[in-house]
């Protein structure tokens, strides 16, 4: 079984994290996207414009020299016509650099200056003692050919990159005559190319169409020209004439954001690269920020969210431990208040039922100690009575043994002499009167030990045509000192199973009542069996006094008498009856009376057939 | 025979002891329990007839004493009284041979007697 608080601990925090956790990823794959897509665009209108820029900046560099190689001041100087020099101080000043008109014209760069005939010789070189000596192509590393020619190569002298250009000097008959050659520094391009956003990575270089790197590195020390760039954006550029934005692996083999532009008329390559990592940075930085975040919300929330439901369980507990200890009977158990009110009004209600539960219990306390104290009353009554009763048997038995030795010891023959008719009639009444006492005493000690549940009963075949008959024979001398009339009205031949013994007990208490309820002289007494359903219906009528309606109900209540006087009147026990029924019942029959006061009555029974034939 | 009498009721003992001297036996009767024992410690009897409600020495306390002293005699016990379970109990194990009830039946009393012989 899984109890609220795991369940709710569960639920919360895979709802917790669900959440948090769908609303960081889908916010960083949002931000994710515009970042880069910014940021990329970024760098690709970067490339582009600087592009431009330095294409701007090359072209008008180009042109001066383009402009002093048709200077006709030139050509006469290299015919050796003239031998003034054919450029003024300030245009070469200009040249130099050294008076910038503005920035972008900033010449400070120019590291050589040479005139060639068309023999290679140098004319006039920045550097003096190349004039008049034939070219050294180490120093010059230039093809001279009828076209201009540019190329990117480090400066002999200084060693540092630098762009070559050479220009044909042509002749008012446009034959060749010498060349214009000049070096300058690549520096200036820098500072077009410098980097003026915030990234520690961003790098802008050039590359010429032999793949090398024109300008400097950012991340490493002399690398022009002797690092081979092959790059998938240089490739494209130079198979396909295209500029190329994305994703690539840079010279130095790491993973870059890039863009690039084609300057194929400088047989230059612009190329503008972030490192991913660095592109990427801050939208890792916003996962990391949304995680730690979503971590702290989450065990905010489940924290809150556990304090409730654990204060919720812990009250749910209370109840249940408080509930356990009422069922076992605990009732000075209180609910305590809680902060929660619904579980607030549940404790109240309930401490409303304890408290009722505790005063009935008081008041059922008070009854059941009433009623045990009647009870243990009752069975001391009992006790007395069954001790009484025992006593009482005793008592009256012990006389009667002398009375019934010396009555048996005179109605032997030969033992005390010989009684003549009268005195033997005398001692048999005397004789059948004990016995009679004796009976009184025997039913006593019977329904005292029907009670204890102590006689047992024997089921028999019986013949009721001949068992009334006896019944008849064996109560016919009760009739005598009334002169009652008698009658045996039963005409049946049926059988029935039962304890016949029993049964004459109940007749010989029925009709001794009569006996004594019927006049003398006119009294009437009248047995009967008849066969029913079941089986035997019995009767015994009288023409007796009658017992009247409202005291039929007890009749068969032990010791009851209608009043004290009919029991002077007539005496017995109030036993008979009792015992009618109880043995009645044992054998599984009922017994009622009809009765009209002064008129007689009829006691009915019933004794069901026992066919299983058994002793019970 | 030779037959002792213990019972209280000195009428009962009388009239016994007529019939069964009348039925040629010699009685010897006891109309205590102390002096009943006495005389079983003394001598051997055909047959005792022992009352069970006895005042101050009753007839349990007469078979408990023959009990301790290992004294064997042929005892009908004659009660007036219904027997408990418990007493029932105690009188087999005091090897009592008979139980008759008050009033009891001359013809009866004599027949126990002469069977337990």
């Amino acid at each position: 079984m899984v109890s609220l608080l795991q369940q709710a601990s569960i639920i919360l925090i895979i709802l917790v994290i669900g959440s948090m956790s769908t609303i960081v990823f889908i916010s960083y794959f949002i931000m994710k996207d515009i970042t880069l897509e910014i940021l990329e665009e970024q760098i690709r209108l970067r490339a582009q414009s600087n592009a431009k820029y330095f294409a701007l900046f090359l072209e008008l560099r180009l042109q001066q020299f383009d402009l002093l190689a048709s200077n006709p001041k030139l050509i006469d100087y290299i015919k050796g016509d003239s031998h003034i020099f054919p450029f003024s101080s300030q245009e070469m000043t200009i040249l130099k650099g050294s008076a910038s008109i503005e920035h972008a014209y900033n010449f400070d760069t120019l590291y050589e200056f040479r005139i060639i005939d068309k023999d290679l010789n140098v004319v006039y070189s920045t550097k003096n003692e190349e004039t008049g000596h034939p070219i050294d192509i180490n120093i010059i590393k230039t093809d001279f050919t009828n076209f201009s020619h540019l190329h990117y190569e480090l400066d002999y002298y200084s060693n540092v990159p630098a762009i070559y250009y050479t220009v044909p000097i042509h002749d008012s008959n446009l034959e060749i005559i010498g060349y214009l050659s000049v070096i300058f520094g690549i520096e200036t391009t820098e500072t077009i190319l410098a980097d003026p956003i915030e990234f520690n990575t961003a790098e802008f270089y050039l590359v010429d169409s032999n793949k090398r790197l024109v300008t400097p590195s950012r991340f490493e020390g002399n690398l022009q020209f002797t690092t081979i760039v092959d790059t998938i954006p240089v490739r494209k550029c130079l198979e396909e004439n295209l500029p190329y934005t994305g994703y690539y692996e840079d010279y130095r083999n790491i993973r870059v954001y890039g863009a690039s532009e084609c300057l194929s008329k400088f047989n230059l390559i612009l190329l503008h690269e972030i490192d991913k990592s660095e592109i990427e940075a801050p939208i890792n930085f916003l996962l990391m920020y949304s995680i730690i975040a979503s971590i702290i919300i989450s065990f905010i929330s489940f924290s809150l969210a556990y304090f409730f439901s654990h204060r919720i369980v812990n009250s749910i507990k209370q109840f249940v431990d408080i509930s356990n200890k009422l069922s076992t009977g605990q009732y000075q158990v209180q609910f305590p208040n809680t902060k929660i009110k619904e579980l607030s009004d549940l404790a109240h209600a309930i401490n409303q039922m304890i408290h009722a539960i505790k005063q009935r219990d008081v008041k059922s306390e008070e009854h059941k100690k009433i009623i045990l104290e009647q009870l243990s009353r009752i069975q001391e009554v009992d006790a007395q009575k069954s001790n009484f009763s025992a006593m009482m048997a005793h008592e009256l038995k012990t006389p009667l043994v002398p009375i019934t030795g010396y009555a048996e010891m005179l109605l032997e023959d030969n033992l005390l002499g010989t009684l003549n008719p009268a005195q033997q009639d005398a001692v048999e009444k005397l004789y059948g009167s004990v016995k009679n006492l004796e009976a009184l005493i025997h039913k006593m000690l019977y329904a005292q030990r029907l009670d204890l549940g102590n006689i047992k009963y024997n089921i028999e075949k019986i013949d009721i045509s001949k068992f009334m008959q006896e019944i008849y024979d064996e109560n016919s001398f009760l009739m005598k000192e009334k002169m009652i009339k008698f009658v045996n009205s039963t005409n049946t031949t049926t059988v029935l199973y039962s304890d016949p013994i029993m049964i004459k007990e109940v007749f010989s208490n029925l009709i001794q009542n009569s006996v004594d309820f019927v006049h003398e002289n006119t009294g009437y007494i009248e047995i009967n069996a008849h066969a029913t359903e079941k089986g035997i219906q019995f009767f015994v009528k009288d023409n007796g006094n009658g017992i009247p309606k409202e005291k039929q109900g007890q009749l068969f209540k032990k010791f009851y008498q209608i009043d004290t006087s009919i029991r002077r009147k007539h005496g017995g026990t109030g036993l008979g009856l009792s015992i009618c029924k109880k043995i009645v019942d044992d054998l599984d029959g009922k017994i009622w009376l009809e009765s009209d006061l002064n008129k007689g009555t009829v006691f009915f029974f019933e004794i069901t057939n026992n066919t299983h034939n058994t002793t019970s | 025979m030779n037959i002792l009498l213990v019972d209280d009721n000195v009428k009962i003992t009388e009239m016994l002891s007529s019939y069964l001297t009348l039925k040629s036996n010699s009685c010897i009767v006891s109309n205590d329990g102390r002096t009943g024992l006495s005389l079983m410690e003394n001598k051997q009897f055909d047959a005792v007839v022992l009352d069970i409600a006895m005042p101050n020495f009753c007839g349990f306390d007469v078979l408990e004493k023959l009990n301790e002293k290992k004294i064997e005699q042929n005892i009908i016990v004659l009660t007036a009284a219904p027997l408990t379970n418990k007493e029932t109990e105690l009188l087999k194990a005091y090897r009592v041979k008979q139980v008759l009830q008050k009033p009891v039946n001359l013809n009866t009393l004599m027949h126990s007697i002469c069977t337990m012989m």
